[in-house]
């Protein structure tokens, strides 16, 4: 365990994108003291020269002059204009994630943080990262880093790392996603930014970057779910337990008459809707079509699915369904159905086992 | 002998007001004297009382948000919370915010010097709707009054903003009283906008054209056409929050198939221009005094006045800065980063034609110069800070920290309050009749601006280094910072319960301040202080523009408008040099 860096008059830099804004803010904050020395040398400079000596003191009768003016608006308009454009393309570095990238879920949740890394693996308030840290020869990074996607239980949350100078709000009901490249082994704080209410302040966490073999070394340690069948434990392999458990198959399966779409091959591509309109089928489409299925029907199928909300499917489950539809190729078999759930590990073997 | 030109506009200095023999002084009549009792308050339609009503309502409130802080900067010295609960902290911290913005930055500069000041610089008698002005005023205190019991009653955890689903669904705390508070004192902003936008437009005494109004009227007309259009919305979106709360209608929480990133941009769409209705007033203010303490013409008066109107209108496009992270979409924030970009400007030139005012001026520095002063200082600390939450890369890193904080308090506190302290100094003479310390008003200011910075300051470090906002337990690295700015906190509380002392003081032993203590150039200044209950004896006409406190000899610039000594001005409206277009006095 490493200590968290105790420093606090200039944070750790902790990724790619850290060293990239700390520029940028000493770039504005360089033009801004120079703005403010401008404004004090007069203040401080016409207090000193033009304090009152008499009190019949003449003054000058000096309304205004259009050249100053104009010089003292076009100036700051440019330096702000600069602002804005280095400040879009940052922003977009932030929000442009490599498609190659792993993809880390996030579920923010009144006052915790619960985490999924791509192969499964599940933390508390805790998220340990590879290190990023191939290099071309011009040493730029090879490596496109991780994509965190967030979304929340509840109320709205903000996922921040300071080290990262990396921040979003995690609202519930939609995916939000940024990429990060960390590039220094280390503890840094995640903290909740957008109040959430009684435990805001506890919503907090460590981000641990390690090496990638310290990362490998780490994922071995982690407790594996047990079993006599070998189980990946990937999010799609958990989202096709789910499925069964749920009982999606009843009606998404591959028989003829089957009462609701098919969904393999389906992800990226577009599909009508009852509405006339297409849908491209994404997170947030698979995301709509279970916490709300009447919204986006599609086009020649009945609303007859039932509507799953949080206490049914919890935004974690929701994304390993997510993930197992994801993973059906075109052509492949959904579960028939009358396939059900696997029994847990340990239940008590019944003399019929399955139909009923 | 020039004293027979006694409502003469922007008298240059050189012309004595008139004072009356102080036995003829003692007896006089005016606002404050001409009727006694309880109801004679509470039931006026005179601007001016109307205007200290306000004046000690916004006082008590300022003073309740006050003791929130309080309790705030004091958990805040220990890491885990010094004396409070994490519940009683949220609450203290909401209180602090919701009862600083609706009840004293928002009404305290239009409803105490916007009421009293109005009439009195455009020349009328009174409002254009006094009994309108009167309602707007018990409006406002009996939505302050939802705020003050559901305090009572437990409190409100949402934090000023009210973000659902959290205000919806999750906090078991008052939204609903304070939504209605909320409610019913934007409707005392919507009157007390309507009024003063009727005052400018139809009141104005004869000569008083657009050019030639004060400062603070731009400013108060600008502020006016905001809360107009604004307030509005605000209203729509606690209703609708209301009614989901109540009904379970889903509009805002996503787990009802609303959608809350909608209640954000109804939210700030008010919010956003209500930082404006904030400043706008103390920018009038400040305008005002500069030019007094430094006795010379504003410089620019076009661009300062026309920058008021630029902020209020681009000041509406730009809400969507308070949501770069909320998922609002990428081409969205551009666009409300550059419009952004835009609106920073005006503010620009507003500070630096200030600063230019000053140029070979005869500078002065009582109570309300420091105020102003440190108003320039802060505020431009305040508006620069606010570049980096408007350019989107910058935000990322900054936004819901402690810089935030530092950088709202910087325009807030170091702005609109340094804004509200330097009008209040200037024109208590003017209200009261009286003149308070000169020490101790200068040694306030001070107090007040040192203890300020070291509040403020610490908390952009703090932000940079990623502590949140809104939070009563930190890492402890951050406490050192936090310590620093809680005893800065307590310097400024010194700053301002000082006021409270010596200006109360004042009314019983302060020296009469005659009516133009500070020889400066408005309407206001050309009637006796404390004003007659009709503000002027006789109809002011106008023949300058205002701030001509650089005429070496007053007479020479009457004698190019035709008129000499001697002659009865109020009887040649005709000379104005811009006849034709001024409005003939309210019920002359």
């Amino acid at each position: 365990m490493f200590a968290i860096e105790m420093s606090a008059i200039l944070p750790p830099q902790a990724s790619e994108f850290a060293a990239g804004y700390d520029l940028f803010f000493w770039y504005i904050t360089a033009v801004i003291v120079g703005g403010a020395a401008v404004v004090f040398a007069m203040l401080a400079g016409f207090s000193y020269l033009y304090a009152r000596r008499t009190p019949t003191d003449k003054t000058p009768r000096i309304l205004g002059s259009t050249k100053v003016e104009v010089i003292w608006t076009v100036i700051p308009f440019l330096f702000f204009m600069s602002f804005f454009v280095i400040g879009v393309r940052l922003y977009n570095e932030q929000v442009k994630i490599p498609p190659d990238a792993p993809e880390y879920f996030v579920a923010g949740k009144q006052w915790m943080w619960k985490m999924q890394h791509p192969d499964g693996v599940r933390e508390i308030d805790e998220l340990h990262l590879p290190i990023c840290d191939e290099r071309d020869a011009s040493g730029t990074l090879t490596e496109p880093g991780v994509k965190i996607t967030a979304t929340s239980e509840d109320v709205i949350h903000d996922f921040g790392v300071p080290a990262f100078r990396s921040k979003f709000d995690v609202v519930p009901g939609r995916y939000i996603s940024v990429g990060y490249k960390p590039t220094k082994e280390g503890t840094y704080h995640i903290f909740c930014d957008q109040y959430c209410g009684q435990g805001h302040s506890q919503m907090i966490g460590k981000l641990h970057v390690l090496s990638k073999a310290n990362y490998e070394s780490w994922k071995q340690g982690v407790y594996r779910l047990p079993g006599k069948n070998p189980v990946d434990g990937s999010p799609a392999w958990e989202g096709r337990k789910l499925f069964l458990k749920l009982q999606c198959n009843s009606c998404h399966n591959n028989e003829a008459n089957a009462r609701a779409p098919q969904l393999a091959g389906m992800y990226g591509e577009y599909r009508p809707l009852e509405d006339g309109t297409m849908q491209k089928f994404d997170d947030e489409y698979v995301r709509r079509s279970i916490r709300n299925p009447i919204s986006q029907v599609a086009a020649g199928w009945k609303t007859i699915m039932p509507a799953y909300g949080s206490s049914q499917v919890d935004e974690i489950e929701l994304r390993n369904l997510t993930a197992y539809i994801k993973s059906l190729k075109k052509g492949e078999r959904l579960p028939d159905r009358t396939e059900m759930a696997p029994a847990p590990v340990g239940a008590p073997v019944q003399a019929s086992e399955g139909n009923k | 002998m020039t004293t027979k030109v006694p409502y003469l506009h922007y008298t240059p200095q050189s012309i004595p007001t008139p004072e009356l023999p102080p036995e003829q002084e003692k007896k006089r009549k005016h606002y404050l004297n001409h009727d006694y009792g309880i109801l004679s308050w509470l039931l006026t339609v005179d601007h001016k009382r109307i205007g200290l009503m306000y004046l000690v309502t916004a006082s008590v409130f300022f003073l309740f948000g006050g003791l929130a802080v309080m309790l705030v900067r004091l958990n805040l010295i220990v890491p885990t919370g010094a004396i409070l609960e994490l519940d009683q902290y949220n609450k203290a911290f909401t209180a602090h915010g919701t009862i600083m913005i609706f009840l004293f930055l928002i009404p305290v500069i239009p409803g105490v010097l916007g009421n009293f000041l109005v009439p009195l610089m455009v020349g009328a008698k009174d409002m254009a709707f006094p009994k309108l002005n009167l309602l707007s005023y018990y409006v406002w205190i009996s939505g302050a009054l939802f705020f003050v019991w559901q305090l009572t009653v437990g409190g409100l955890d949402t934090g000023w903003t009210l973000y659902p689903p959290y205000s919806s669904k999750y906090s078991h705390t008052n939204v609903l009283y304070a939504g209605l508070g909320i409610f019913i004192t934007g409707f005392a902003s919507i009157l007390t906008a309507m009024n003063i936008i009727a005052t400018v437009h139809k009141m104005r005494c004869p000569g008083m054209t657009w050019s030639r109004l004060p400062l603070f009227i731009w400013a108060m007309y600008a502020t006016s056409l905001i809360q107009l259009l604004s307030t509005p919305v605000l209203a729509v979106t606690v209703i609708l929050l209301a009614t989901e709360k109540l009904t379970g209608i889903g509009i805002f929480d996503p787990a009802l198939d609303g959608d809350p990133i909608l209640f954000q941009h109804m939210f700030w769409f008010y919010s956003h221009p209500a930082v404006y209705i904030m400043i706008l007033p103390g920018m009038g203010v400040i305008s005002e005094v500069i030019t007094c303490f430094s006795r010379k013409n504003i410089f620019g008066y076009k661009a300062v006045a026309w920058s008021s109107v630029g902020i209020a209108v681009v000041g509406f496009l730009v809400w969507g800065h308070h949501m770069f992270l909320a998922g609002q979409g990428y081409y969205l924030g551009m666009l409300f980063s550059i419009l952004t970009m835009l609106v920073a400007v005006p503010s620009a030139i507003k500070v630096f034609n200030w600063a230019g005012t000053m140029y070979k001026g005869s500078i002065s520095f009582e109570a309300p110069m420091l105020y102003t002063i440190g108003f320039l200082v802060l505020f431009t600390i305040g508006g620069t800070t606010g570049l980096y939450l408007g350019v989107m890369g910058s935000d990322i890193h900054l936004h819901d920290t402690y810089f935030v904080i530092a950088h709202f308090h910087f325009t807030m506190v170091g702005g609109m309050l340094m804004a509200w302290m330097a009008g209040l100094h200037f024109w208590w003479p003017k209200m009261t009749g009286k003149m308070y310390s000169d020490f101790w008003s200068r040694l306030a200011a001070v107090v007040t601006i040192v203890g300020f910075i070291m509040t403020f300051m610490p908390q952009f470090v703090l932000g940079f280094n990623g502590m949140p906002r809104r939070y009563p337990n930190y890492a402890p690295e951050f406490q050192f910072l936090n310590i620093l700015s809680s005893a800065g906190a307590s310097i400024q509380g010194i700053g301002y319960v000082m006021p409270l002392f010596y200006l109360t003081a004042s009314l019983f032993t302060g020296r009469k301040a005659g009516s133009n203590p500070w020889q400066a150039t408005g309407l206001e200044w050309q009637t006796p202080s404390p004003p007659p209950m009709h503000n002027f004896d006789a109809t002011p006409v106008v023949y300058f523009p205002p701030y001509e406190y650089a005429l070496p000899n007053g007479l020479g610039m009457l004698a190019d408008a035709g008129i000499t000594p001697g002659s009865n001005p109020a009887l040649e409206p005709a000379f104005a040099p811009a006849a034709g277009q001024h409005e003939v006095s309210h019920g002359s």
